[in-house]
């Protein structure tokens, strides 16, 4: 059974928040209005951590994409009241938005604060709703969402191999963030496969996980910038 | 001041031990539910539920195989047209045919899948040259063709073009039956760029028995 | 007991409007009985059913081949010939809707998965009237019908396949 990971090498990421961009793109994450920003109340679902180390005049800073870990014991799923977080059987931490009672236990269980919660209606200016992304849904007030490994990607691209009558390529399935990385900091495959790219670079020495200790095990490994 | 033996009356107050009661059942229920919650993500999964019929048929094996590209020129147009324009309607999908004609000669549509032989090419390399010829859009003229058999092929394309943009009156079979559902005319909804994808496609459907002899 | 009577007649017929408001009224009364008897495919006028997601509702050029001439065959109703000596779409009641939350792909289910139209839609060969109500219940008695396959089928019952 395949386990979907990414590796993501913070010497190659140049910090310039296209994967952000990209992200927001394909998920119909709306930009958000004024009042949200000054709540702090902005959803992002790849949002960037500022690492700075050293002192000033010698900073070494870096923006870390940071999103959804994927993690194989996922903190979000054993809080939902109604089972509308859970892992699904190929690792993705799925999200099902009509299932959500908005109780936001999850929210507050992930220790990565990458779930978000819809304080208000997603506004969308003009008819820029009917520019969003069909394959994904329109949240509404109320419900949490978070970044899913754009899995409605990997069901086109199933789809249209098995209509095809021919195995699925690893190539014809990447998340938005994946594919729009200028410098291919951004790494996705299956960690199942010991001979995938992924595979040999979360077995790297510079791998690390966020928050190791917790236990979560999260399934997005960085690379430590050198 | 004398104090004379009265029993004291505790005057209970009812609205502060209702509250207090209504608070602390709440409370109760709530703690009652929280370790509900825990001891369920301890012990249960949505995983539980699915997992069991997930089986070979659902399984993802990645393969490292070139995918095709997807289909574009002629054959892929003609393809989308000869489905979305009507032709399958009578035709049937793929020009199998066996749509039903009453009082029609041959008793149903015409079948459409043997168009290669009707336009005299017997072989796959043939209908591929041809079919770069009609994606081009410029019928070469007769001359330059090597083929003895060239006149004709393209005298066949000709007839076959005229069928589709002007129609054909069918045959019947019984003379004092129904009229059949004749070819209609086509001109007006099918550009000649059109004509030739559909042709183009038709040519592709022709199979041989390719094995070695 | 008059008064009991007529309570439970008017909750009858309450009752009767309401079931039969869910029936809806199609434009022209068009027959599959006779169009199948043809041998016509059922993917000739719903076009997507093999290859794309949605199965389409035929348009106004699937019908004009055949009907397009006033003849004793095929028999074409007037109101047919208007719409389409017009060129107009006929007003067809979608009456199959997958709801909003649910992601039914019509490819999936017929190029992969190779099930037959009539398994879930009905005995269509002998419909001499058009779908008027829907052949799937609506709500959670919907999806009981879909799990019963997909776990006898042993395909996925994965939330995220069909909620995403």
């Amino acid at each position: 059974m395949v386990r979907w990971g990414m590796v993501i090498d913070l010497d190659k990421c140049s910090g310039c928040q296209a994967c952000g961009v990209a992200c927001a793109a394909e998920s119909n994450v709306a930009p958000g209005s004024p009042r949200e920003a000054w709540k702090g109340r902005l959803i992002r679902w790849l949002q960037f951590l500022p690492q700075a180390e050293g002192t000033y005049p010698n900073v070494a800073a870096a923006l870390q994409p940071m999103m959804c870990q994927q993690c194989d014991r996922p903190a979000c799923t054993y809080v939902c009241p109604v089972s509308a977080t859970y892992p699904n059987p190929q690792g993705i931490v799925a999200q099902i938005y009509w299932r959500c009672i908005g109780c936001r236990y999850c929210i507050n269980a992930c220790p990565y604060t990458t779930k978000w919660f819809n304080w208000w209606e997603p506004q969308w200016a003009g008819n820029t709703a009917k520019a969003t992304n069909p394959d994904v849904e329109l949240r509404q007030k109320g419900i949490s969402e978070k970044c899913l490994f754009c899995s409605h990607r990997l069901q086109r691209a199933k789809e249209r191999a098995r209509a095809e009558r021919r195995p699925l390529a690893s190539h014809e399935y990447v998340p938005a963030c994946v594919e729009a990385c200028p410098t291919g900091a951004i790494v996705f495959g299956d960690l199942e496969d010991p001979q995938s790219e992924v595979s040999k670079l979360a077995r790297s020495p510079r791998a690390f996980r966020v928050l190791e200790e917790l236990g979560t095990k999260p399934k997005v490994i960085y690379l430590k910038s050198t | 001041m004398t104090h004379s033996a009265v029993r004291l009356e505790r005057k209970i107050d009812r609205g502060a031990r209702n509250l207090a009661a209504v608070f602390f059942a709440v409370v109760g229920l709530l703690l009652v539910f929280y370790g509900y919650l825990a001891w369920r993500s301890l012990h249960w999964s949505p995983l539980f539920f699915i997992q069991n019929s997930d089986s070979e048929r659902s399984r993802i094996a990645l393969s490292d195989e070139p995918v095709p590209a997807l289909e574009t020129g002629s054959v892929a147009r003609g393809r989308d047209l000869y489905l979305r324009v009507g032709c399958s309607l009578c035709h049937g999908l793929e020009g199998k045919g066996g749509v039903v004609n009453p009082n029609y000669v041959n008793g149903t549509f015409p079948a459409l899948n043997q168009m290669a032989e009707r336009l005299f090419l017997y072989e796959r390399e043939d209908v591929d040259a041809t079919i770069k010829v009609l994606e081009s859009g410029e019928v070469p003229e007769v001359e330059e063709i090597a083929s003895p058999r060239a006149p004709a092929v393209i005298a066949q394309y000709q007839s076959v073009k005229d069928v589709i943009l002007n129609g054909n009156p069918a045959g019947k079979k019984d003379p004092a039956g129904v009229p059949p559902i004749d070819m209609p005319d086509w001109k007006e909804r099918l550009s000649i760029r059109d004509v030739n994808d559909i042709i183009a496609y038709l040519l592709s459907l022709q199979t041989w028995d390719e094995s070695p002899k | 007991m008059g008064r009991i009577t007529k309570v439970i007649a008017g909750w009858a017929l309450g009752l009767s409007a309401l079931a039969s408001c869910e029936d809806k009224e199609q434009p022209i009364a068009f027959p599959h009985a006779k169009h199948v008897a043809l041998k016509m495919e059922c993917v000739s006028c719903h076009t997507g059913a093999r290859d794309q997601t949605h199965a389409g509702i035929p348009w106004i050029h699937s019908c004009t081949p055949c009907h397009r001439l006033d003849r004793p065959f095929p028999k074409t109703p007037p109101e047919l010939l208007e719409y389409i000596n017009a060129v107009k779409e006929i007003p067809w009641l979608q009456v199959h809707r997958a709801p909003r939350h649910v992601y039914f792909s019509h490819r999936r289910h017929v190029a992969v998965a190779g099930i037959d139209c009539a398994e879930c839609h009905g005995d269509v060969q002998s419909m001499d009237r058009p779908f008027s109500r829907p052949m799937f219940p609506a709500g959670q008695a919907g999806m009981d019908r879909c799990i019963d396959c997909h776990r006898k089928e042993r395909v996925t019952t994965d939330c995220l396949a069909c909620h995403r």
